[in-house]
């Protein structure tokens, strides 16, 4: 590797609980020095949760488009065949074949368990919607209520993106299901300008002091950076979803980290997240009624 | 006394499939709503078919039209399932706090 090379190593897993590790990992990509000899040790990457796969189709989307992968520029795929190919079907991955060494090369093993999307306008984020949603009801055992509550989760985090990250690369969203124990998560990234800056352009929430006071705002209903277009439901609704669910919800921004649902925690984070990492965990033999969200909240209202 | 055309019926499912969802798709059928009565008029906004509403959409629709077209009954909401209905009155009732 060149003397003056960046290099990023992904080694093990990153569930949704350490997306934290998996930023610290990447940062020297996100710290977008200024070089073309960037490294990306994948070889040691053992499983690719929804989370990772966000947070990595994310970072190298942004990479690409500033022109940082050079001639000498590398990408060690995993050595597992199963992730290899899950890692090479990422949204952005396809341009980086020339750069692509390592164990495996072309093809051999298995695809991966989950597709990850790349998303820059409404129409996609319907479809994707749509996909995620049908994807994790064949996927595992989702009733209806449940899989309503799913698309409306869907819908409305991947609006947010578009709504609020202020940025022409879109977001990356992912969903994977389980029949044992019958769960799901879903993960969604961008690397727009984070959740307090975001708020903060509404004068209401000038004041917000921090990344943490800023996650803990925008759970809130009714917490929006536009309130003349929008009325802070997504997270507000999912959050409802996931604390009924006992399921967990976890919110990453800046230095900030937020979980809710059956772990209610703010956590610092080691390394900062230029954008917005939602990512969620629900059991699909629990309730996950978003119907029962609406009443709850409506009855806090009145 | 202004006289009303008559009813127009608008089929949300025919027009827009059984999942709405969208804030843009949700505005453009409350401008063709609100459009319709600028020009007298009556609306019938059937959601038979409609399996589910995001709140996004339903902001757009049930709390950003003006109220007086629904007060009035010059715009009429029908076949709204349970579901759907707590979710115009939640909308409602957030968009009237904020």
């Amino acid at each position: 590797m060149p003397a003056d090379a960046v290099e990023a190593r992904l080694s093990g897993a990153y569930p949704l609980e350490e997306v934290d590790a998996l930023v610290v990992d990447l940062a020297p990509l996100l710290d977008l020095i200024d070089s073309p000899k960037i490294q990306l040790d994948l070889r040691d990457l053992e499983i690719l949760h929804p989370s990772t796969a966000v947070v990595l189709a994310a970072v190298v989307a942004e990479c690409a488009a500033a022109g940082r992968f050079g001639p000498t520029s590398e990408v060690l795929l995993p050595r597992k065949a199963a992730v290899r190919n899950a890692v090479r079907r990422l949204p952005g991955f396809d341009q980086l074949a020339p750069f692509f060494s390592g164990a495996g090369g072309l093809g051999g093993g298995p695809a991966g368990g989950f597709a990850c999307h790349h998303f820059t306008s409404e129409v996609a984020a319907r479809v994707i919607g749509r996909e995620l949603t049908a994807a994790l009801e064949a996927s595992c055992e989702v009733d209806e209520p449940a899989s309503n509550a799913i698309r409306t989760c869907l819908d409305e985090l991947l609006d947010n993106v578009l709504h609020h990250a202020d940025t022409a690369m879109g977001g990356f969203a992912a969903a994977r299901g389980w029949r044992k124990p019958p769960r799901f998560e879903v993960a969604i990234a961008d690397l727009g300008i984070g959740v307090r800056r975001s708020l903060t352009k509404n004068p209401e929430y000038a004041s917000v002091a921090d990344d943490m006071a800023a996650l803990a705002k925008a759970v809130q209903l009714g917490v929006t950076s536009t309130p003349d277009r929008n009325s802070g439901y997504g997270l507000a609704v999912t959050r409802g979803l996931l604390d009924r669910n006992h399921g967990l919800l976890v919110i990453k921004s800046g230095w900030a980290e937020l979980w809710l649902g059956s772990e209610e925690e703010a956590v610092g984070a080691d390394a900062p997240f230029p954008g917005t990492f939602v990512g969620l965990r629900a059991r699909t033999n629990r309730p996950f009624n978003v119907t029962e969200v609406y009443r709850s909240l409506l009855g806090e209202l009145e | 006394m202004t006289r009303r055309a008559c009813a127009r019926v608008i089929a949300v499912a025919d027009q827009l499939g059984p999942i709405l969802s969208g804030r843009s798709a949700g505005a453009l059928l409350r401008e063709q709503i609100e459009e319709l009565a600028r020009q007298q008029v009556e609306v019938v906004v059937d959601f038979s078919g409609v399996e589910l509403a995001t709140p996004g959409f339903a902001d757009e629709l049930f709390a950003k039209i003006d109220s007086s077209l629904v007060d009035t009954g010059q715009v009429q909401f029908t076949h709204l399932d349970a579901e759907l209905s707590v979710l115009r009155d939640f909308v409602v009732v957030q968009r009237t706090r904020a």
